[in-house]
């Protein structure tokens, strides 16, 4: 906090140098820092949308690549598994606070465990329905370990034995996602800061 | 002698492959195509080929995957043609070159039926020259015994089935595996044809199949890196009429990483050259690329002689090769990533 420093002499003594603050001092400073920080994260979020966008271009790019090599049908839609597929990464939201007191959402990507929540009925008597019960719980257990075997690696969807530029793809797309994460939480913050500038600009 | 006598059942077909080479687009057709600012264009400048109108019923906006589609549509309609009026053994070397199609089509329906997908969704996209009866009724297998016993047991992949039977679940890797164990004893097959026919056409094709199966050998190690494939199940998928059987190829199935496999290739000057500036990096070309570039320097070569049935093998894939330049070009467009448009193989 920035004051004006007033020395002085009175009457020839000695004087301890004393201090006047003005009360706009401490507002404009806190208004320049704001300003300061919220183009450094503007920047920020700016670098990180170019990088977001030259992985996804490279990563698409790379997908063509493989689609060259292996053909238009190895490397498509047609290979996706239509049964439940569940996401291997997930987003978490944590509610965090800035330098200058402002509140915002961070966002981070994790990994999943990948276990899928299943239902068990305990309460039949009736031998058929159990038998039946016990039946579809024997399907249901194959799909389950053919739907884990098949979101381990999600690259095995388009080749067992996957090319070099299909690994590179996912790399790609990986880092994009964890990019996109980071885009989200400096918008978050960019946005919580303009907010908060416009209310001391409006003291 | 036995030139001669060719060209009373083949002269006709052979004239015929030979005015369709001459088709094939050359580097003035690229430079007008790597042009090209959309799809649009380049279904234009096509017009001029010998691909003609073939995109005139497409609606706009064009997508790559209808490009793919009918660009195979013409190769498919001109090698039929071929095959209907072919005689032995022609006919049966023409039918050899079809089951290497059959082998994707059948890994393509196991794989749609392993992910739930519906016959009618994958049909259309089974390569028109490998199909054949009861095609359909693969999506009921899961395991190779039933594949073989269902579907299998009444097609020409019959004999090339022995050592993939097995009561394991199908899965990726197991498909994986089926898929080269299948082109290995395939390919094996086709060699041996080829070198029981003699003459010229042993004489070209037989160098052809065997940088194949090394291509084969050498892609299967460097993609396994990283992956579940033992190397002993990796031994057994490498064909076994190439160059590099057999210590080539037994170097290869200890290799551990990439720098193992280009020291297998020192050993053999045509493999040394093509590893050598091989790589990732931008400016380089890849592995794959200079494998087709070589391959298609060898079918090229194929025409230089006259009286074989290898000229209809090279052009097959040499019109493929096209396909894939023309479908290159057509991403690079798509996705304007222009900076590598130019990474075509070019043929003629």
């Amino acid at each position: 906090m920035s004051k004006w420093l007033i020395k002085g002499t009175l009457c020839g003594r000695n004087a301890a140098p004393f201090v006047i603050t003005h009360p706009m001092s401490s507002l404009d400073d806190d208004l320049d820092e704001l300003a300061v920080e919220r183009l450094i994260l503007l920047d920020d979020l700016l670098k990180n949308k170019q990088m977001l966008a030259e992985y996804m271009k490279t990563g698409f790019f790379n997908l063509g690549k493989a689609r060259y090599s292996l053909g238009c049908h190895a490397v498509s839609a047609l290979r996706i598994p239509e049964t439940s597929i569940f996401a291997s990464t997930k987003i978490q939201s944590n509610q965090e606070i800035s330098n200058f007191g402002v509140k915002y959402t961070s966002r981070k990507i994790s990994k999943t465990d990948g276990t899928k929540v299943g239902s068990t009925d305990e309460h039949l008597t009736d031998c058929g329905q159990r038998r039946q019960v016990e039946e579809l719980a024997d399907m249901d257990a194959h799909l389950e370990e053919l739907e884990e075997r098949a979101n381990k690696e999600p690259i095995n969807w388009f080749s067992a034995l996957p090319p070099v530029c299909l690994r590179h793809a996912q790399s790609q797309f990986e880092s994009a996602l964890q990019l996109a994460a980071e885009c989200a939480s400096l918008q978050e913050k960019l946005a919580a800061l303009n907010n908060r500038y416009s209310s001391l600009m409006a003291q | 002698m036995l030139d001669s006598l060719f060209n009373i059942d083949c002269g006709y077909l052979e004239g015929l492959v030979r005015g369709f080479r001459n088709g094939i687009l050359r580097q003035t057709d690229y430079l007008n195509l790597v042009q090209c600012e959309t799809l649009d264009d380049l279904k234009l400048h096509l017009q001029s080929t010998d691909y003609g109108n073939f995109l005139a019923n497409e609606p706009s906006p064009l997508q790559v995957s209808v490009i793919d589609d009918k660009l195979r549509e013409k190769l498919v309609i001109e090698f039929q043609h071929l095959r209907n009026h072919a005689v032995e053994p022609l006919a049966t070397f023409m039918d050899y070159i079809t089951y290497g199609y059959m082998i994707d089509n059948i890994v393509l329906l196991i794989t749609g039926a392993l992910h739930q997908r519906p016959i009618s969704e994958l049909m259309p996209k089974c390569h028109p020259l490998g199909t054949f009866d009861q095609i359909e009724a693969i999506n009921v297998a899961n395991t190779s015994v039933e594949l073989y016993n269902a579907v299998l047991v009444d097609t020409p992949l019959a004999e090339f089935f022995g050592e993939c039977v097995s009561e394991q679940d199908l899965d990726e890797l197991n498909i994986e595996i089926i898929r080269n164990t299948l082109y290995k004893a395939y390919l094996e097959s086709f060699y041996n044809y080829c070198k029981g026919l003699g003459g010229t056409t042993a004489d070209v094709m037989c160098p052809i199949l065997a940088f194949e199966a090394d291509r084969r050998a050498f892609i299967i190690t460097v993609n396994s890196f990283g992956t579940e494939l033992t190397k002993e199940d990796r031994a057994k998928l490498y064909p076994t009429c190439g160059r590099l059987y057999p210590d080539g190829l037994a170097a290869l199935a200890r290799a551990d990483d990439p720098e193992n496999v280009k020291q297998v290739a020192e050993f053999y000057t045509e493999y040394r050259a093509l590893f050598e500036g091989a790589g990732n990096n931008p400016g380089e070309k890849t592995l794959e690329d200079k494998f087709f570039e070589y391959e298609v320097k060898l079918n090229v070569n194929a025409f230089m002689q006259q009286f074989h049935c290898g000229v209809f093998y090279s052009y097959l894939r040499l019109k493929e090769q096209e396909c894939r330049n023309v479908v290159w070009i057509a991403e690079c467009i798509a996705q304007k990533h222009r900076a590598k448009i130019d990474n075509y193989i070019p043929i003629l």
